[in-house]
Parts: structure tokens; C-alpha cells; sequence
């Protein structure tokens, strides 16, 4: 029992210290991960009060309501990363683009050439 | 509308440019290009990230050529080709697939229409006449998608998904299409709706070849563009 309370503390006392610390990000999403490895941390150390809390929301064991809501937050981890995932994509759709009107390769002769006209770019 | 014969053609060639989107035509891009640019003298193709010669084919044409460092999709490829025409000052824009299912006259027919009517955008229709032939099974499949299609985007449309187009600039400054891959289509016509923009259908023949049926959208594709189109008529 012991081995894995201090399993849990620490990881979580880690991570927490990777999501506060050091990573950046909105700082809704980072006090938002932080209370979870703390929660987490803390239902660790005290785990009867855990089953406690579970019992007054109609949850039997604490355990219970632990993988419940740590489901939750893998599943928001998910899809904030999805939505990450789509932000960087259309930046890179806009940059390849960006780089791909640099080269453009215009006919040396031709019409093209005599209606250049170079206006203001979007 | 208004439907008056012209005496002389209301709009020249050097206002107008063609928009090539194209990936991995090699075979046929060529051929595709110089048809063009026997009647229009300003097109520009846009190398989508081919990984076959479709590069090298299009330097030969004399076409502007553009050529897009990875694979983005097609709707991606039409708007570099829109954004560097309209930094041409192009008046006029068209919107020509590469794979060689198009035809130069119906380009022509598809100006011709925009201007003389004064609208905003012209739509290729493949059923506004019988002289597309395409295989059973697409038209079907079509005919459901045209249907849903006026459902969602509540335009009184005949065609879906057509690759062949043409635009005033303004409207392609109005549309300013963002959605990279096949979903262009659905924001074209969310746009045409949402804008109140004044659209006509033209009737166009599309060569049905072995070539492009490989290469056009299988039947799974349509789930996507439906999917899509909900998305954007109830989700928004």
C-alpha cells in the first residue's frame, strides 16, 4: 500500500511540477491540470476521505469517482490536443502557401509579364 | 437576368485568368495547360505536391506554375492560385480541374454567362443538358448529393461538387475560402448563401475517362462533403 501511495505522490507531484512550471500554456488549462494532480496527490495520501467525498456525491469507493473523473480529463487532454492538432494544420497549410507564391514561376515572355501589377497581398 | 446577344464579346482574355489545381497528372496536365492557353493567355497552375512529373510537365507549358512544397488539397491549391491572380489584377477567375475532364469551350461559356448576366459567380452544371454521360452508379450517387445539397444550402442548384467555375473577383474576396481539402465546394455555396451573392448555372460536359474516374471522389468522399455540409448549416 505504501509503495504505491508514494508511487502515486510522486508521479503526480511531478507532473504537477511539469504543468505549473514548466510548460507553457493558457493559464486556465495549467490551473486547470495542476488541481487534477493534486486532487489526485491528496486522495493518495488520504484515501478513506476520498470515499467519502464519492459518498456524498452517490459514488460508492473513492476509487470509483478517481477513475471516473480522470477519464474525464484524458478525454479534455484528447481534445485539446485535437484542437491543437487543427490550429497547426491550417498554419501549416498557410505557410506552405506563403512559400509556394514565392516561387512562382512566371512565363519569361507572355502576357503575364506586361499585366504584372503588383498589389497589396493577403 | 438579363439575357441581350452581345455584338462584341463583353470581357477580353487578359482580364481572365484560369485556376489549375493539380496533383499527380503528369500524363495529361500538359495537354490540360496548352489547350488552355490557346484561348486564355493568363493561366496558372498549381502543383498540389505531385510525386510524379506533373512539375516538370507544367514548366513546359508556358502556363505561371506554383508549386505547393507538400500535398495540401485541393481546396488549398485553388486558393494560392485565386491569391496570386488576384495580385495580377485578374478580373475575371475560373476555376479549371487538371485531370482534363473539362473543357476549354465551356470555360469560355462560363465567363461569357458571368458577365452578361452581371453575376456574381457561375456554376458548372453537368444536368442542365443530357450531354454529360457518366456512369449509372455516379449519377445516382450525384443526384442524391445534388439533392441534399438544396436541402442544407437552401440554393435551388442542379449540380454538386463541379469543379468548374467562375468568379468576379470581388467575389473571391467575398468567399475567402479557408477549408484546405475537398470541403472548398461546400464553403463556396455556404458562402454564395450566406453573402446573398446573385449565381447562374451554365451547362458543361465532363469527360467521364478511366483516368479521372480513378482519381475522382470514391463514394466514401460523399460522407465527408455531407458530414461537412451539416456541420456548417446546423453547427454554426
Amino acid at each position: 500500500m505504501l509503495i504505491i501511495k508514494a508511487l502515486l505522490i510522486g508521479g503526480s507531484a511531478l507532473l504537477f511540477f511539469y504543468f505549473f512550471v514548466v510548460a507553457r500554456g493558457r493559464p486556465l488549462e495549467k490551473i486547470g491540470m495542476s488541481l487534477v494532480f493534486l486532487a489526485i496527490a491528496f486522495f493518495s495520501a488520504f484515501p478513506e476521505l476520498s470515499d467519502r467525498v464519492a459518498n456524498s456525491v452517490g459514488v460508492d469507493r473513492g476509487a470509483d469517482l478517481m477513475l471516473y473523473f480522470s477519464t474525464m480529463a484524458m478525454l479534455f487532454l484528447c481534445f485539446n490536443l485535437y484542437l491543437r492538432l487543427r490550429q497547426i494544420q491550417g498554419e501549416l497549410v498557410r505557410l506552405a502557401r506563403e512559400v509556394a507564391l514565392l516561387g512562382a514561376r512566371a512565363p519569361a515572355t507572355g502576357p503575364t509579364a506586361a499585366a504584372e501589377e503588383p498589389g497589396p497581398r493577403r | 437576368m438579363i439575357a441581350e446577344p452581345h455584338t462584341a464579346p463583353a470581357w477580353r482574355p487578359s482580364e481572365v485568368w484560369i485556376v489549375v489545381p493539380c496533383h499527380d497528372e503528369g500524363p495529361v496536365i500538359g495537354e490540360v495547360v496548352r489547350e488552355l492557353l490557346e484561348l486564355f493567355p493568363q493561366v496558372v497552375a498549381i502543383d498540389d505536391g505531385s510525386t510524379d512529373d506533373t512539375y516538370a510537365q507544367l514548366l513546359a507549358t508556358g502556363a505561371t506554375v506554383i508549386r505547393h512544397p507538400i500535398n495540401l488539397g485541393q481546396g488549398a491549391a485553388l486558393r494560392t492560385g485565386f491569391d496570386y491572380a488576384r495580385n495580377r489584377g485578374a478580373r475575371y477567375l475560373v476555376s479549371f480541374d487538371g485531370d482534363g475532364q473539362h473543357r476549354v469551350a465551356d470555360a469560355v461559356a462560363l465567363v461569357d454567362r458571368l458577365v452578361e448576366s452581371g453575376a456574381d459567380v457561375a456554376l458548372g452544371s453537368r444536368f442542365l443538358d443530357r450531354r454529360t454521360h457518366m456512369p449509372a452508379a455516379r449519377r445516382r450517387l450525384l443526384r442524391a448529393a445534388v439533392w441534399f445539397t438544396r436541402r442544407v444550402s437552401g440554393l435551388p442548384l442542379t449540380d454538386a461538387h463541379n469543379g468548374l467555375r467562375a468568379f468576379r473577383r470581388e467575389t473571391i474576396t467575398l468567399l475567402d475560402l479557408s477549408q484546405p481539402r475537398m470541403a472548398h465546394a461546400s464553403e463556396i455555396l455556404h458562402g454564395i448563401a450566406r453573402h446573398r451573392l446573385r449565381w447562374v448555372e451554365v451547362p458543361v460536359d465532363i469527360a467521364y475517362t478511366d483516368r479521372s474516374r480513378a482519381k475522382g471522389q470514391v463514394a466514401l468522399d460523399a460522407i465527408n462533403v455531407l458530414v461537412d455540409l451539416f456541420v456548417r448549416r446546423y453547427l454554426r
